[in-house]
Formats: structure tokens, sequence, C-alpha cells
């Protein structure tokens, strides 16, 4: 599909990266038809991140305030994490400083609690497993991607993480944290995630991805 | 001022390039030439070449000239100083800034701005040869760029130019027919929703003459669309001809 390619007639709802134009469903984005029950939408091939609530995204703390950290996380908006979130209620800007908690260039798992039209996205590192990033290596990927690499029901990632044996933090933003201290299991970790990222469309990914992993591949 | 120098039509009634009053130039696309930018294309028609790039949406600076209900597009349209015969200065000339506003505007109706207010798309077309008709090609150019960037767009612009020269109406006009022929009609055309997004017209053609001009530009403009639907699909169609992912 390409935009303004007409996908199918009006009486299907229009689904993601489409829009119903005089009584037909017309594509917005390049990328693959999916059809589902009385829906239709376009899977894109190439995009860029918005926030929805509830999405867990990696970001990188790149301005401290007093009393707020804004959090780069891979998209037009910049992520808003208030000082309130972690020092809790009784947050004091005489007593605490958001500097010495997350300095600039922080890595942070968050999620987004409330995002729309007129409001930056606001995060929050309450709850397991997020906050903090303490070590490991990050790997951007392609946001429209992301959906490929997690698979249904998180059925590549965890094939990924069973391989390997390591902790791989997706977050939706595009924004990847591998948590393993060998390099050369690392170095198959990028490898494998760069080759989704690029065959995302083709059948028996899963397989490949897997064998790279374990056996190192061939190259 | 026509009869003064070449013969723009030929015995034959074919023209200097040897094309036929109603043929255009031959185009090759290539998508994604820059690695940096997030969408980019490289165009060429006959021998213009031209260089889109497409960044964002990204964070508006400065903050005050954001909206708050739509994106803003930010377009700059410049030639490259060896993209002519006499050296051309760096500096935007007044010229270039025209057509960055009017190409900004030709494009317009078909970026879905309102997707993602507040933030800035930024797009660059950077003329690296010129030979007629390279605001049309740009804009061309441009909305591939933009296409390949993922940015929701409701339709694709063509550009195309007709014109009249040797006393006969022709199709995407190169240099010489532009600057000696009688007249040059830019049109640029959103085929998917039948609407004519840019139109200019310098020098003189009866009325008569603009709306066949107009038709045949509309038409050349339907072919440029054929070419930018076939270059994006195939640039994103696995090459073992699979369509489709694991859920098709």
């Amino acid at each position: 599909m390409v935009p303004g390619e007409i996908m199918a007639p009006g009486n299907y709802r229009a689904g993601e990266n489409t829009v119903k134009v005089d009584g037909s469903i017309v594509s917005t984005r390049v990328g693959i038809l999916r059809r589902g029950p009385g829906v239709v939408s376009v899977i894109p091939l190439k995009g860029f991140y918005i926030p929805r609530i509830g999405d867990l995204v990696v970001g990188v703390v790149c301005d401290v305030s007093y009393n707020m950290w804004k959090v780069d996380i891979n998209c037009p908006y910049f992520g808003v994490l208030p000082a309130t979130d972690v020092f809790g209620r009784r947050f004091d800007p005489t007593r605490d400083d958001p500097l010495r908690e997350f300095g600039i260039g922080t890595v942070l798992r968050a999620k987004i609690v409330a995002f729309d039209r007129s409001q930056d996205p606001l995060l929050t590192v309450r709850g397991p497993e997020l906050g903090k990033v303490e070590f490991g290596f990050l790997v951007n990927v392609n946001p429209s991607k992301i959906a490929r690499l997690i698979g249904r029901g998180g059925s590549m990632l965890s094939k990924i993480q069973q391989a390997s044996s390591s902790r791989v933090t997706v977050g939706q933003n595009g924004m990847v944290i591998l948590t393993t201290t060998d390099p050369a299991k690392r170095d198959r970790l990028i490898r494998a995630i760069k080759l989704i990222e690029e065959e995302a469309h083709t059948y028996g990914l899963t397989e490949k991805v897997v064998d790279l992993i374990a056996g190192g591949g061939e190259k | 001022m026509t009869e003064r120098k070449t013969k723009l039509i030929d015995e034959r009634g074919l023209r200097l390039d040897g094309r036929r009053p109603d043929e255009l130039r031959p185009i090759r696309i290539e998508l994604g030439y820059l690695k940096h930018a997030d969408g980019s294309v490289l165009y060429e028609q006959g021998k213009c070449k031209i260089l889109a790039a497409v960044f964002g949406p990204s964070e508006v600076h400065p903050k005050h000239i954001e909206l708050p209900d739509r994106a803003i597009l930010r377009v700059r349209y410049h030639m490259a100083p060896f993209s002519v015969e006499e050296r051309k200065s760096p500096a935007p000339s007044r010229r270039e800034i025209e057509l960055s506003m009017v190409i900004r505007n030709a494009l317009e109706p078909i970026v879905m701005t309102e997707l993602f207010p507040r933030t800035v798309v930024a797009i660059f077309i950077e003329v690296l040869q010129a030979d007629g008709g390279t605001r049309v090609a740009g804009l061309s150019a441009a909305t591939l760029a933009l296409a390949d960037a993922g940015i929701p767009l409701r339709g694709l612009v063509a550009g195309c130019a007709a014109g009249k020269a040797g006393g006969t109406l022709i199709l995407d006009l190169n240099d010489t027919e532009d600057k000696e022929g009688e007249a040059d009609l830019p049109v640029a055309y959103i085929p998917t929703m039948n609407k004519i997004s840019l139109l200019q017209m310098d020098g003189m053609m009866t009325r008569e003459e603009f709306k066949q001009a107009v038709s045949m530009a509309i038409n050349g403009n339907m072919k440029i669309y054929a070419l930018q639907v076939a270059s994006l699909k195939s640039k994103y169609t696995p090459p073992e001809g699979q369509e489709g992912g694991e859920d098709q």
C-alpha cells in the first residue's frame, strides 16, 4: 500500500494508518494491507513513535530541572518525569535533589501514564522493572519494527531471551536494552535484532534468529 | 524573441532532445538515498538531479512558532552553486524563497499535520543539477521523501510542467524550451484526490491552449504518479516476492 491508495469499499471500518474518503478506505502510509473482521488497516514499514498510554519505553534523561526530568524517548515529544514520581508526595525541592537521583544521560525504563495532543507524555518509573538502568547495552530499532521484535504475545522476545539467557527490555519507542556481560553474546544479540529489523516481513524469522544467537551464526 | 535562436521543434515535429511533444524525460528514482535523514530520495528527470530529504516530526524551535493543533511544515528549496551554468550564489535568492513557499503550499493538502501537533516536519530539496522544471520535480521528490519517512499522507503529489515552444504545446520542458519558448505552465496534481495543488504560468497562451496544456500536464502527472507508486512498492517489497508478514 502507498499513501492515497484505495484499500477497500466503505463498509469496512478504517483501522490504523487509514482514512475514510468518499466512502472508501484509503491508506496513509507505505505498508502492508491487513484485514481483520470488518476492519482494514496498514502495517507501516517505516515510521516514528507516537506515545500511547501504558507503553513501556526506554529513554535517556536529557534535561534536569528542580522538579522534573526531561527524557528523550525517541519521539517528537519529550517525556516528562515529575520529581514527585520518584521522591513521593513529600518531595521538597530544598531537600531533594533531582540531579543526584538521575543525572543527564541516565537510561530509564519507564511507562507512559498520560499523553494527549496538548500535553507532553508523562512518565512514571514506579512499578516493577522500572527505573534506572544500571548496566546494559542500548540498541535503536525503527519503532515500526518493534511489534515484530516482540512477536505475537511476546513469542519472539521470549525466544530471544531464552536462547541468549539474558534479559532484553524492548521499549515501544524503538529503544532496546540488552543486559549481558558477555561481549560475544551481546554482539550476536545485536546482529539478531538488526536481522529482525531488516527482515521483519519474512517467514521463518524466529528460527533464523534463534540459530544466530545460539550458534553464533554462519557469518 | 522566439525566432532569435534555436529551432525548438524540427520538421518531423520532434523537440531538441528528440522527444515527441507529449513525451516526458526519463525519470529515475532512488529511495532512501541518504543514511541519516528520516526519509530521502534522489530524483532524476532527464538532466535534472534533485535530492530531497525529510526530518521529523520533531520538536519545534523556536518554541513560539509551534501550532497547538497541527504540525508545521518547513520547506527549503535550494539550488546548489554548481547546479546551473554560471555559478549561483549559495545564499537563498528571492526566487528560491518563493518556490519554497509555493512547494510548501502544494504539500500542505496531503500531509496529515493534524496527527502530530506541536511538531515540525522539515523538508529539504536540493537541486544538484537544473534543467528546467525543477520546482515540480522537487515537489515530486519531496512527496517521495515524505512517504519514505513514514509520515502519514492523504495521497501523493506529482508535478510536471507543460508549455508552448516553437508554436507547439509540449510536455515537461527542459531549460532551453523554458527560456526560449512562448510559455511555461508548471502543474502539480494529486491523482487520488483529483486536485491540482500547484499551478503557475509564465508567458503567453490562448485560453484554448491553456486548457489543453493543463490537461496535458495532468496526463504527464499521471505517468509520474505511476512511477512514484512503483518505486515505493518496489523498495518495500521483499526480494523473494513474499507479500506480507506472518499474520497476513
